[in-house]
């Protein structure tokens, strides 16, 4: 197990200098740079790229960037200066997380709940209503949700707070909309799962011995049906928990989401490259406690790996 | 076989005719129209696509890029026709004239024309104001005769505030909007307290007044900090409205001596003129690298100091230079302006965000980190930010160290950072915000509900490459310009209560007697609606002295 942790651990090093070169190149190949605005004249473009370092040569540029990196610094942002990337990040990361966090845990046990109804009684209104919500989660866009609930529930009938970020209240609509994506892709592979474990030999011998049915789905029906959910677990944690720009847009929620798609349109290189980083570390970590997780979950794969 | 022979003869004569006219006129490549990536600007620029179309029978390829690409393209000259605008910086044409000379930064198209130059230097370097208005309105004139800009339309800013709010101005320039004068009376539920909830729209990207530049921030920073004066609610400027309280400029108008009343900072040390002094300087510094330095450079050496070089000249040079800049504090309530010519729009200036002080003792305390923060700044304006929580809201409250703060009546503004469209207006529908801008969806809505619609001090229009092998030529740019229909744009493609542009300086821009620029020295040269038969004219003509053909 040692020995395995640390290979993966290796190889997740390795990803992440991959992405961040890539990045780093990419983002310098599209054209404009941070300082290029309408009134911004060519001279003083330059003397503003001079004292940001970025006039020098790309390879001098990227070595920083990777030594400052190395250090944990982030580097200030280029649209914002006062401000660094770490402050942004250590500022709008637990908004995110608590947001995604509170949608995770709303979507995955209902749609726990839902997938395990809908699969053990196949074919019943809770298998049709779980149908139902899987295509309306899957298929709706989370920003309509969200503007449909904001109108209708905020605004027309006045039962939670339209927008604003601070109280519980003002996270209802925002995390159950961020969640009913979520929601429909946890029921619909519980739902999935289950009725391929419940055609298993061992669920038949099960029977067969005389279990109780809730002997039988506790024991062997929903441990061995919820391997596939921990799997797409890992990068749908880092998704949902580093921020939604629709959502956070929508609600006014101070969160990391917005970052992700301005930083490139500001042509902001540290804050792209922050932001990716960070994605990157949290998608590498969650899928590296996904396969640990594994072990635990079941046994064979810990067996296995121990071998190795 | 005679008969055949002339046959023969005339098919041979009419073939090579054909021929010859083929080889000599090519048909005109497609041309590409550079506009911008969002759904609005897509629909502008189709708007502009389809009357090209209908009314010259040309067709355009739309290229849409995002706001970076675009500005790139058109600063390398990697464009045919861009639809681009310009903003004014304050209130004399000058702001909008400066664009066009030879080697301006702005003059992506590469314009240029001897004429031009001349009148708007001219312009420029006297002090006669009624000298200035001719010559600016001839040289835009001549710019609309050889149109290496199109103009289109001027846009409007459309708002709604509930009964109960008074006071907030609104301005065509500088920061947009105003609230030390604004109060509420009758707000519902009898709720007698000085506020206002309202919508900034997004996080002020940076609030040092040297180096901002955005709106957003404009509106703050014109709220937290006192310039040398401030307009009155009728956009003018008096004697006494911001921190000097009188001012002489020497009879060629070159020197200017403000002297300043007694004010305190928010951490109670004295404002003086050593502070105006420092700020300026700080703007003009090159190592401060300040996107709108170029604001200064109607002030003695200030443009030569900021195009200096910091990893060349090195510090001292610098330094040294400074000492050179035309803004010295004679004594801490004495501040002596020198610029490098006449420029009776200075004291417009003077109200601008950049030329807003903040003093050195406060620079020196937080460094790169100035205004990071709340707590990391200094006040002097109407208001002080009490609270920032950044990307989320802002509380601003009355100034009690405000020199006038017994003219402020607001007590407290709440504002919200909603970037989406729907939000504010759920928001202001349930009474949650104040005022909020409605966007151009929602105009039908709030049209007969009491929306005002304002002019917005800025000019959009199709810039054409003038280096381009198609739009070099004069009669094909006005052939483009005399296709569009600008009425027809305003009212089906824009519909937000813009005006046609019948000029290029937007009517809102005020000669020196406060007569509307366009209206009184310029007119309406444009038409409003399309003018074929002149169109296809010059695009006969230009077509021909091209070379090329419409298939």
């Amino acid at each position: 197990m040692g020995r395995y942790i640390l290979r993966r651990f290796a190889f997740s090093v390795a990803a992440l200098w991959v992405i961040v070169t890539l990045t780093f190149l990419l983002m310098h190949s599209i054209p404009g740079d941070p300082f290029m605005g309408e009134k911004v004249t060519e001279a003083i473009r330059l003397n503003m790229l001079r004292k940001y370092g970025l006039d020098k040569p790309l390879w001098q540029q990227y070595l920083v960037y990777i030594g400052n990196l190395l250090r944990g610094d982030l580097g200030i942002s280029l649209r914002m200066t006062n401000r660094t990337v770490n402050d942004l990040i250590r500022e709008g990361f637990p908004v995110s997380c608590v947001l995604g966090l509170e949608a995770l845990a709303f979507a995955v046990t209902t749609g726990l709940c839902l997938g395990t109804l809908a699969g053990l009684k196949h074919n019943s209104g809770w298998d049709y209503l779980a149908i139902v919500v899987a295509i309306i989660g899957i298929s709706v866009p989370n920003f309509i949700t969200a503007s449909i609930l904001q109108y209708v529930v905020g605004y027309r009938l006045r039962l939670l707070p339209i927008a604003r970020w601070g109280t519980f209240e003002q996270s209802i609509i925002p995390a159950f909309s961020l969640g009913l994506g979520t929601l429909a892709i946890t029921a619909r592979m519980m739902r999935t799962s289950i009725l391929d474990v419940i055609n298993q030999d061992y669920i038949r011998t099960a029977k067969a011995k005389g279990l109780s049915e809730a002997e039988i789905t506790w024991r062997h029906t929903l441990r061995n049906a919820i391997l596939p959910i921990v799997t797409i677990m890992g990068p749908l944690i880092a998704g949902i928990t580093t921020g939604s720009l629709l959502i956070e847009q929508i609600f006014g929620i101070p969160g990391l989401g917005k970052y992700y798609v301005q930083s490139v349109y500001n042509r902001d290189y540290t804050l792209i490259l922050g932001t990716t980083v960070f994605y990157a570390t949290i998608l590498v970590v969650m899928n590296f406690l996904v396969d640990v997780s594994y072990g635990f979950i079941d046994p064979r794969i810990r067996l296995l790996k121990g071998r190795e | 076989m005679r008969r055949l022979t002339i046959f023969a003869l005339a098919a041979i004569l009419i073939m090579a005719t054909c021929t010859s006219f083929v080889a000599a006129a090519k048909p005109l490549p497609k041309i590409q129209f550079l506009s911008g990536d969002t759904q609005i600007a897509k629909l502008y620029a189709q708007g502009i696509q389809e009357m090209i179309r209908k009314n010259l029978g040309i067709e355009m390829e739309i290229v849409a890029v995002d706001f970076k690409t675009r500005l790139s393209k058109m600063r390398n000259g990697d464009f045919q026709i861009v639809f681009a605008g310009w903003g004014a910086d304050y209130d004399d044409p000058m702001t909008f004239a400066d664009l066009w000379i030879t080697g301006s930064a702005f003059n992506d198209g590469k314009w240029s024309n001897s004429t031009y130059d001349s009148l708007i230097k001219a312009a420029k370097n006297s002090n006669d104001q009624n000298l200035r208005m001719r010559a600016m309105a001839r040289a835009e004139k001549i710019l609309l005769d050889e149109m290496p800009i199109a103009p289109i339309y001027w846009p409007p800013r459309n708002y709604i505030e509930k009964p109960y709010v008074k006071g907030i101005v609104r301005r065509p320039t500088g920061a947009d909007i105003e609230w030390k004068w604004a109060y509420t009376e009758g707000r519902p539920g009898g709720d007698s307290k000085q506020y206002l909830n309202l919508n900034l729209g997004e996080e002020p990207p940076d609030l040092d007044p040297q180096t901002s530049t955005d709106q957003i921030s404009f509106e703050i920073l014109g709220a937290v900090l006192d310039g040398l004066v401030r307009k009155n609610p009728e956009f003018k400027i008096e004697k006494g409205s911001g921190l000097a309280t009188d001012w002489t400029v020497s009879k060629d108008g070159i020197t200017y001596t403000f002297k300043l009343r007694d004010a305190k900072w928010s951490d109670g040390k004295p404002i003086t003129a050593y502070d105006f002094e420092y700020a300026w300087k700080r703007a003009i510094d090159p190592r401060t690298a300040s996107q709108y330095a170029y604001q200064f450079y109607v002030i003695k050496n200030a443009e030569s100091v900021n195009m200096m070089d910091p990893s060349k000249d090195g510090d001292k040079a610098i330094d040294k230079a400074l000492d050179t800049v035309g803004v010295k504090a004679l004594d801490a309530k004495t501040l002596k302006v020198t610029l490098e010519r006449p420029t009776p729009y200075f004291l417009d200036l003077c109200g601008f965000i950049t030329f807003l002080p903040v003093p050195k003792h406060a620079i020196d305390k937080w460094g790169d980190k100035y205004a990071a923060d709340a707590d990391k700044m200094v006040f002097s304006g109407p208001f002080y930010i009490a609270e920032w929580k950044h990307e989320s809201k802002m509380v601003l409250k009355k100034n009690p160290n405000y020199w006038d703060a017994k003219n402020v009546k607001l007590e407290q503004i709440n504002l919200d950072m909603f970037k989406d469209i729907n939000t504010p207006i759920n928001m202001f529908e349930a009474g949650e915000l104040d005022a909020i801008g409605v966007p151009g969806s929602h105009i039908p809505m709030y049209k007969d509900k009491g929306m005002k619609t304002i002019p917005d001090a800025a000019s959009w229009y199709l810039e054409f490459n003038c280096q381009d092998p198609i739009f070099k030529n004069a009669n094909m740019r006005k052939a483009f310009s005399y296709a569009i229909d600008r009425q027809l744009f305003v009212d089906n493609v824009l519909k937000n209560g813009a005006l046609p542009a019948t000029a290029y300086t937007p009517p809102i821009i005020h000669d020196h007697n406060g007569a509307s620029f366009q209206e009184k020295w310029v007119g309406d040269i444009l038409p409003k609606k399309a003018d074929i038969a002149k169109a296809k004219k010059f695009l006969e003509a230009g077509l021909k002295e091209l070379g090329y053909t419409l298939k």
